[in-house]
């Protein structure tokens, strides 16, 4: 999959991490001001990663209702709980930590749902909206749903968030700088082999040269893997751990494959 | 993500192979056809990334902006929504300026030529469908790239995913929306075309706020990506789809139909009868367990409601309505507080389920009456045959007229000078008119849409009206319309005193057979002059017998007005035929009502020899009464040749020669018979009969079926199909299935 083309004559640059949500959200207690952002770090990574949550509770046997109510208790208790002060070994990566405080959740949440009524009263964010502005395009076999173990499903559909995420700003930054039919005509070749690609068909298509679509194409993968990265940069409390992450979730898709 | 007139997100167009990734071998693919694992392989490549600033200056070198974007003659202007293998714009056309909306196939799914042309050909499809509610496709066209689009108009509103928070408060405004919705399905199903993807964003509105129904039949080329037995999206709207189809049985109308019934769910409850973590878990659910009551959801919304989408949501196919019409038909009753017809327990009912509990006794017992009710039903429905495919120019139906007037006997009084003016045309040879009950299913007179009435009906005029009457006036307003081009031909208004108004729909008929150019023969002009009575009271009584509906109120009515003029001969006709009709039907008076009709056909004809509905009075009751075969059918013969045009008379002639066993003379008439009265189920059925007694398997299973699509919930015909297995197949097992699959909650109508 290493690609091997160099048609540009742009230079990478070594990456300097700003900070990432998940290395503020554990960094020390500050300000009220320092909280309210962790807060607003946490509840934004919540709302990109509901969906591996969802169906992992799901996976775990709960009808519909109770993983819809399962899920928003869920939130809110990472949330509102001293959730964070929680000493772990999983806790230098979002993904492992939040999947281990939900095992723990699900192990209890029986036991609480017989002294406390669930029911939704308090709703993290509304599934209506969750339906209706993330349509997710993620397409898995009914095989895959059922023959996986539920931490694997958990992070199969974690990579695959991941991965719409990226797509999703690459999108969107090439709309603001006007370039939304560039990425439209380039995008479905992100990951093609460099002779699969049609670039005179692509050339046309666009009305510029083929070297031209060469270097566009080379530019959206440099900007990707960028963004993927950064995705996943906000997910791990230092960022030597990466590489590591991302090749956790290879083996995970790779194993979810065979 | 916007989604105002977005693609579906959801599985139902989601078809074909699992699609590997031709790289890695993996299925996890998203919608655009991307590897999963290849794209988070690239975070592990080695040509490095691109910062901000680079990126972006090297996207600018690219002279591909979106300002000067162009499709075919369209500025493509912004991304208004996407799906799996389309993406929707504004756009502009050049030269009109019009803005439009613009979908197209992304380049990414351009492997195949021949799903390509498909594609084209299912959109120049779509684009022929022309219905006020259906969105129109203003051009099919292919892009420079070979690519093709197709631009359609852009619907301003958002759609019924954006408005359904809005509308969750306001069920009438939703049932309002959901009949036009089902009866522009219904429209695309008569052209042979199903949606298969019906869903809120699919459903779109109008600066108005009026549906316009979006995609038909595109969907599975613009999310073809998987087969949803093997592959489906982890998070989608799939509580929207069948599940049979899902299971995968062939896309019918049914399907749709259960679509349209999750989509009111939705709006009714705020969310879609199943949700789950998954598409397969949601239709594993609609598979296998009966969608959930309405009412767990939203409370406040009545049971018939909750009973019209229960209906739409039965797991098998064929306890559905029958049609996306008779769903918007149901639709348009609650809203009007009719009855519906999937009301769940009556006496009827209760008495059908206890025949399904005790199939052999009500074996006997429907053995019996198939053969008894024959003629009662005969008298009491006025009775179909699939019209032809170009009507002649001299064929008209009468829709019911509007009633401006302020109380119900006045509305009674509307549809009386309707029925008469509709029985004066009838009287015309030259023309060829539809019969009572057939107009009857076009109450409304709002949104009416002629081209369809022309189809369903074979005609090619319709005569619309409406009536005000305010005391001792009548104002009428009546419009010809040429129904296959929506054409007006010709209207006039008249405001009369009502004793002035007495012969006004015999003149009319001559103004309409005129502005038709139908021959007039001598004795038709003269029928038609002739006024019936001169006592403008009892004209009223007996206009208001006519719109009431009701046969023992209206023959009370029609002796009324005999009271006042005791020369009315036409009224003693109708009160005569009204009393061999409930005669048949059980009534516990039957003698005396035989008795009656007598008296007063006879009466009817003293007064005017060469009257039709003496003749056909006289007839029924020698038929009914005396069962004086051959004397009945000479009456009906004079009757016919006052009144060419009323399929009433061919029924009853159709009845007299089956039972002297004379079946082609029997199914002759019913035919004729069927080409008047189109839509009349009872016609339809008892035809059907006539073919299975005479062993015609295919005709008889025509018949039926047409009965189902006029009344989908009309039960005789659904038993007569289960008799059929066992006559022509000899398959009782079969039989027996099909009984059971007759739900148990039906009301049978009256006639059952």
């Amino acid at each position: 999959m290493v690609k091997s083309e160099a048609v540009t004559g742009v230079v990478a640059e070594p990456r300097v991490f700003a900070t990432t949500r998940w290395s503020l959200i554990l960094s020390a207690t500050g300000s009220d001001a320092d909280e309210q952002k962790k807060c607003e770090a946490l509840a934004e990574l919540c709302r990109t990663y509901w969906r591996p949550i969802f169906l992992f509770v799901s996976r775990h046997g709960h009808s519909i209702q109770e993983a819809q109510d399962l899920t928003q208790d869920f939130f809110v208790m990472i949330l509102e709980s001293d959730w964070l002060q929680q000493a772990d070994e999983h806790r230098g990566r979002f993904r492992s930590f939040l999947l281990k405080s939900l095992q723990n959740f699900l192990s209890h949440a029986e036991e609480r749902s017989r002294s406390v009524k669930r029911g939704g009263q308090l709703e993290f964010v509304s599934w209506d909206e969750w339906l209706a502005e993330a349509p997710s395009q993620l397409m898995l076999s009914a095989q895959t749903i059922e023959s996986l173990p539920p931490e694997h499903l958990f992070d199969l559909r974690w990579a695959a968030t991941v991965v719409e995420h990226a797509l999703q700003r690459l999108r969107e930054q090439c709309e603001r700088k006007g370039r939304l039919r560039l990425f439209e005509t380039l995008s479905g070749y992100l990951t093609s082999e460099r002779g699969d690609v049609s670039y005179a068909g692509l050339a046309a298509a666009l009305g510029i040269a083929e070297t031209a679509v060469k270097k566009q194409l080379h530019n959206l993968r440099q900007r990707f893997r960028w963004l993927l990265r950064d995705e996943v940069a906000h997910t791990v409390e230092n960022p030597a751990d990466i590489d590591d992450e991302i090749r956790h979730l290879c083996v995970v898709l790779a194993a979810a494959n065979g | 993500m916007k989604t105002s007139i977005g693609l579906s997100d959801s599985v139902a167009g989601v078809v074909q192979g699992a699609g590997k990734c031709e790289q890695c071998g993996a299925t996890t693919r998203l919608g655009q056809g991307l590897c999963v694992s290849c794209l988070f392989n690239e975070g592990l490549g080695r040509e490095g990334e691109a910062s901000t600033e680079v990126f972006e200056s090297v996207l600018e070198e690219a002279n591909v902006p979106d300002t000067q974007w162009r499709l075919g003659n369209y500025e493509i202007l912004e991304e208004i929504g996407r799906g799996g293998m389309g993406v929707i714009y504004r756009a502009r056309q050049r030269y009109s300026r019009r803005f439009v909306a613009l979908k197209r196939v992304l380049t990414y799914h351009a492997d195949s030529h021949e799903t390509l042309a498909r594609f084209r050909r299912e959109a120049e499809a779509a684009a022929s469908l022309d219905h006020p509610n259906i969105l129109p496709i203003h051009e099919v066209g292919e892009a420079e790239d070979g690519l093709p689009f197709f631009s359609m108009k852009l619907a301003t509103g958002g759609s019924l995913r954006t408005a359904a928070a809005a509308l969750r408060s306001e069920p009438r405004e939703c049932v309002r929306l959901m009949a036009k919705v089902a009866h522009a399905v219904a429209y695309a199903h008569a052209q042979g075309i199903l949606h298969r993807d019906l869903q809120p964003g699919n459903i779109l509105l109008d600066a108005r706020g009026e549906p316009l129904v979006s995609d038909f039949g595109l969907a599975k080329w613009l999310d073809k990506e998987s087969d949803l037995t093997q592959t489906l999206t982890t998070f989608g709207t799939p509580g929207y789809i069948a599940p049979e189809p899902a299971e995968g049985a062939d896309f019918s109308p049914a399907a749709d139909i259960y679509s349209l019934g999750a989509i009111l769910f939705n709006l009714l409850a705020g969310r879609p009868p199943f949700v789950g973590p998954n598409a397969l878990s949601v239709i594993r659910q609609a598979a296998a367990m009966p969608a959930p009551k309405l009412r767990s959801f939203a409370p406040s919304v009545g049971r018939d409601l909750e009973t019209i989408i229960a209906r739409c949501l039965e797991r098998d196919p064929k306890a559905r309505y029958q049609s996306a019409a008779a769903l918007g038909q149901d639709l348009e009753r609650w809203i009007e507080g009719r009855p519906i017809i999937a009301r769940p327990v009556s006496a009827p009912a209760r008495l059908w389920r206890w025949s399904r509990r005790n199939p052999v006794l009500a074996g006997a017992a429907i053995a019996c009456l198939f053969l008894t009710i024959a003629v009662g039903s005969l008298l009491r429905e006025r009775f179909s045959v699939q019209p032809s495919a170009s009507p002649s120019d001299k064929s008209i139906a009468v829709l019911p007229f509007e009633n401006f007037s302020d109380n119900k006997e006045n509305s009674y009084f509307a549809a009386g000078i309707q029925d008469d003016v509709l029985t004066s045309l009838a009287q015309i040879h030259d023309l060829k008119v539809i019969s009572r009950t057939s107009v009857m299913a076009y109450q409304k007179s709002s949104g009416r849409n002629m081209r369809e009435i022309s189809r369903a009906l074979g005609v090619a005029n319709v005569l619309e009206g409406s009536v005000r009457r305010t005391g001792n006036r009548v104002l009428l307003n009546v419009q010809l319309i040429d129904a296959r081009n929506d054409r007006h031909i010709w209207a006039e208004r008249y405001d009369r005193a009502v004793a002035d108004s007495i012969g006004l729909q015999g003149e009319l008929a001559t103004k309409i057979a005129s502005a038709l150019k139908a021959k007039l023969a001598p004795e038709e002009r003269a029928r038609l002059d002739a006024r019936p009575t001169t006592n403008s009271e009892a004209y009223v009584l007996y206009l208001t017998a006519l719109g009431t509906g009701n046969d023992i109120e209206a023959e009370q009515l029609y002796m009324q007005a005999t009271a006042l003029d005791p020369g009315f001969a036409l009224a003693y006709a109708r009160a005569s035929i009204l009393n061999s009709g409930i005669s048949t039907a059980m009534a516990s008076d039957h003698r005396a009502r035989k008795a009656k009709a007598r008296a007063q056909a006879e009466e009817a004809l003293r007064l005017s020899p060469n009257l039709g509905e003496a003749h056909m009075a006289l007839g029924l009751c020698l038929y009914v009464g005396a069962k004086k075969y051959d004397a009945a059918l000479k009456e009906f013969e004079v009757a016919a040749a006052t009144s060419p045009n009323n399929a009433e008379i061919y029924i009853y002639v159709a009845g007299i020669y089956r039972r002297q066993g004379r079946w082609r003379e029997s199914v002759a008439s019913f035919e004729r018979a069927m080409s008047l009265d189109p839509r009349n189920r009872g016609l339809v059925f008892n035809a059907g009969n006539n073919y299975l007694f005479m062993r015609d398997w295919p005709a008889t299973t025509a018949c039926y079926n047409r009965a189902l699509e006029i009344a989908p919930d009309f039960v005789r015909p659904k038993v007569g199909l289960a008799y059929l297995e066992v006559f022509r197949n000899s398959n009782p097992a079969a039989g027996r299935k099909n009984l059971k699959n007759i739900p148990a909650d039906i009301a049978p109508p009256m006639d059952w």
